[in-house]
């Protein structure tokens, strides 16, 4: 069911198409609309795992299938978040069009500075967008355009816990459909051509800086809509807080647990870290302990992440079938 | 036969650490299906662990009292009062998420909040958008009303321009001689830019004082030579710094190696802690800072509080355990007059609250806030003495401050 991430390998096993995530973004809308299923605290988690699938997605995209790791979606989270709440406060636009501005407005951000951060390759990237987003921060907070540390309170009434779920769904909707076209097309191979060997690649006709730059757009629009989202939901943004690096953190520990560049790594990794977080919540003196300690444990022994892990071993366990029916057969 | 650590497969780890948690997760304590659950997102990591302490203890101390004297009287029947607390790690985005987790999945009927205008706004919003009544005694005034007009939500702490007129007050009324000339070092918090940006020069003009020179620095700057140096230069005798504790440690030992000591220092929020006077040592002598309470002050319980937390945690006290018990109270005296869990009649109980309680007296005004008196105090042999207004001092000022090592 999971798609293998090395270049020979088949794409065309259905659920790894478009039946899988037309099927995740069906069972959160199955799930909501069956009465009595969901209560008021699983709409709640359900609207977070939603939101975090989208920008683990994006993340993904960028580093598992690009190679381009990055530490800034902080930055790209933040500037959706103010142009959502700019967008609604000062335009009175509907919040449609405030989301599909905090899309636009990440993925102008995007190209604006990857003239910059595209001159750097590997550590230099990721230390380049963790300063990325570090400067942003900063920048806001002591320019007074956007209410400086203090930030801006959204004048739009709040949305409701229903219609916030409607809103992430859509917006999971179409981070599936964005990566499902982005994985099963040309520009996958292209991409990962480009993260494996940079260098061959160009030999080969490829436009590096153009294949690094659409990757780089499509999640950070991504990444600019979650922003927006999550301004929606809060009411407020401030510098501190959506440009803080825990977005960065959290979205990275994601899919690295889940599996770095493995189709459902984001997926599976967000579920993973926002159940350890819940159930550890109630435990506020052992939470941080334990967490790191679970992180440490699956870095240590699966390094693909749990979704690699299931791979491996059903792999395993379908050549020991084979080789079984080998040994039997006369 | 041995089994070494490399025989145990990664699976069975991993399975063990799935099962680790799933149990924790699922070993929730058991509590009473009709406990009054109350709920509060607190910073117990990350940059604001230390303040989180502090209210923590405060809202811990006042539940466990009530539920000491059998509960709150819910339609003729006593029913125990269960705080619900969860880590926000000083981030309003999680705060954001506990207090949905605290009112969705623990049925909170009232909230709690966690500390500064970022972390109790985004609470509070939660809050109100789910109809919860929601308290705070850690967010100034003005910083409070500027993110909405509250319906649940409710506020008493101090006024920002009272307390940036305080050290003006202070050396007017205590006949403080000094050149008028004022320095002015802040961060670019929120706080940072209301009080040492916008307020402190304003109070400047108005007592008639000269504002010589006022620099923000970023919150987690950590080298303050250069500002220093401009200050000195300027002769200023009086210097106003607002920033966190550990920027004050830095401004005070960095004062002292440029041979600098204002007769005058200032260090709101990062002065005020009992870390600032255990790192300084006697270099902490003769530095004021805002308070709104002392152990001194004449309300109700002031020293029962006092000695219960310095017994219980082994600490020196500090002026949060007043304002977070002091809500705590609050919230649940209102839902003992209501006689009802429902939000809207503890909101209402809430709205008419006029009592003195361990921090002063509270009565709310139309935009929910209630105001806390400002004095100044000073620390002097490790110990906060209040020394303006002169009706609550509890020591002499120590004037000028000492140049120290």
């Amino acid at each position: 069911m999971m798609q293998e991430n090395s270049l020979g390998r088949s794409m065309a096993h259905p659920l790894t198409g478009s039946v899988a995530p037309a099927l995740i973004v069906a069972v959160f809308a199955a799930a909501f609309m069956t009465p009595g299923l969901l209560g008021n605290y699983e709409v709640e988690i359900a609207y977070r795992l939603m939101l975090y699938i989208c920008l683990a997605e994006a993340w993904n995209l960028l580093a598992g299938y690009g190679g381009l790791v990055s530490l800034g979606s902080a930055a790209f989270v933040g500037v959706g978040a103010y142009a959502f709440t700019s967008a609604l406060n000062a335009f009175g636009v509907p919040p449609i069009v405030g989301l599909l501005l905090a899309g636009l407005a990440g993925g102008v951000f995007a190209v604006l500075v990857s003239p910059a951060v595209f001159r750097m390759r590997g550590l230099y990237f990721t230390v380049g967008t963790l300063a990325l987003g570090e400067a942003l921060r900063l920048f806001m907070v002591n320019v007074p355009w956007f209410g400086g540390s203090r930030g801006l309170f959204l004048d739009a009434d709040f949305p409701s816990r229903e219609a916030l779920f409607w809103w992430a769904l859509g917006l999971l909707a179409l981070s599936q459909f964005l990566i499902t076209v982005y994985t099963r097309t040309r520009l996958s191979i292209i991409l990962r051509s480009v993260r494996d060997d940079e260098d061959a690649a160009a030999q080969l006709g490829v436009r590096i800086y153009r294949v690094k730059l659409v990757a780089f757009v499509v999640a950070s629009m991504l990444m600019g809509m979650g922003g927006g989202l999550q301004a929606y939901k809060l009411g407020a943004v401030e510098p501190y807080g959506m440009f803080g690096l825990p977005w960065s953190i959290d979205i990275l520990s994601m899919v690295v647990i889940g599996g770095l560049g493995l189709r459902y790594g984001a997926l599976v990794g967000a579920f993973f870290v926002i159940t350890l977080a819940e159930l550890l919540a109630d435990y506020p003196e052992a939470h941080i302990v334990v967490t790191g300690l679970v992180l440490a444990l699956v870095v240590r022994f699966a390094p693909r992440g749990v979704c690699g892990l299931v791979i491996d071993n059903w792999k395993r366990r379908r050549s020991e079938t084979r080789g079984s029916e080998r040994e039997v057969q006369p | 036969m041995k089994i070494g650590f490399n025989d145990i497969s990664r699976r069975s780890l991993l399975t063990l650490a799935a099962a680790g948690i799933l149990s924790i997760g699922v070993a929730r304590p058991s509590f009473a299906a009709d406990d009054i659950v109350i709920g509060a997102s607190l910073p117990l990591s990350g940059v604001l662990a230390g303040f989180g302490s502090y209210l923590k203890w405060g809202y811990n101390h006042a539940v466990d009292e009530v539920n000491a004297a059998g509960g709150i009287e819910i339609k003729g029947a006593k029913r125990k009062v269960r705080l619900e607390i969860r880590d926000d790690k000083s981030d309003p985005n999680v705060v954001a998420s506990n207090t949905d987790t605290l009112i969705s999945r623990d049925h909170a009927v009232a909230i709690l909040a966690s500390p500064t205008p970022p972390l109790v706004a985004a609470g509070g919003l939660v809050a109100e958008r789910n109809r919860i009544p929601f308290i705070t005694g850690a967010a100034p005034l003005e910083s409070f009303k500027a993110v909405r007009k509250w319906r649940y939500g409710w506020d008493v702490f101090f006024w920002e321009p009272d307390l940036a007129a305080s050290p003006f007050h202070l050396i007017n009324d205590l006949a403080l001689a000094t050149n008028k000339k004022v320095a002015i070092l802040h961060d670019n918090g929120p706080d940072g830019q209301q009080v040492g940006g916008v307020a402190w020069p304003a109070m400047a003009k108005q007592f008639q004082f000269e504002v010589v020179r006022n620099s923000a620095f970023p919150m987690d700057s950590t080298q303050f030579t250069s500002v220093i140096a401009d200050a000195k230069a300027s002769n200023a005798d009086i210097m106003l710094v607002m920033s966190s504790t550990p920027q004050a440690v830095a401004i005070r030992k960095q004062l002292a190696a440029a041979g600098y000591t204002p007769k005058v220092l200032v260090m709101e929020r990062g002065g005020e802690p009992q870390q600032f006077s255990e790192a300084l040592g006697p270099l902490a002598n003769g530095t004021l800072v805002g308070a709104y309470w002392n152990p001194s002050y004449p309300y109700p319980g002031s020293f029962e509080l006092t000695k219960a937390f310095e017994t219980e945690t082994g600490q020196t006290w500090s002026q949060h355990i007043s304002a977070s018990y002091a809500v705590a109270k609050i919230m649940l005296d209102a839902i003992a007059r209501a006689g009802s869990t429902d939000s809207e009649a503890i909101n209402d109980e809430i709205a008419k609250t006029e009592a003195t309680y361990v921090v002063g007296p509270v009565k709310f005004d139309e935009s929910h806030t209630s105001k806390l008196p400002i004095a100044q105090s000073q620390w002097q042999d490790g110990q906060v003495q209040i020394v303006w207004p002169q009706a609550q001092a509890s020591a002499k000022i120590l004037f000028p401050v000492p140049a120290g090592n």
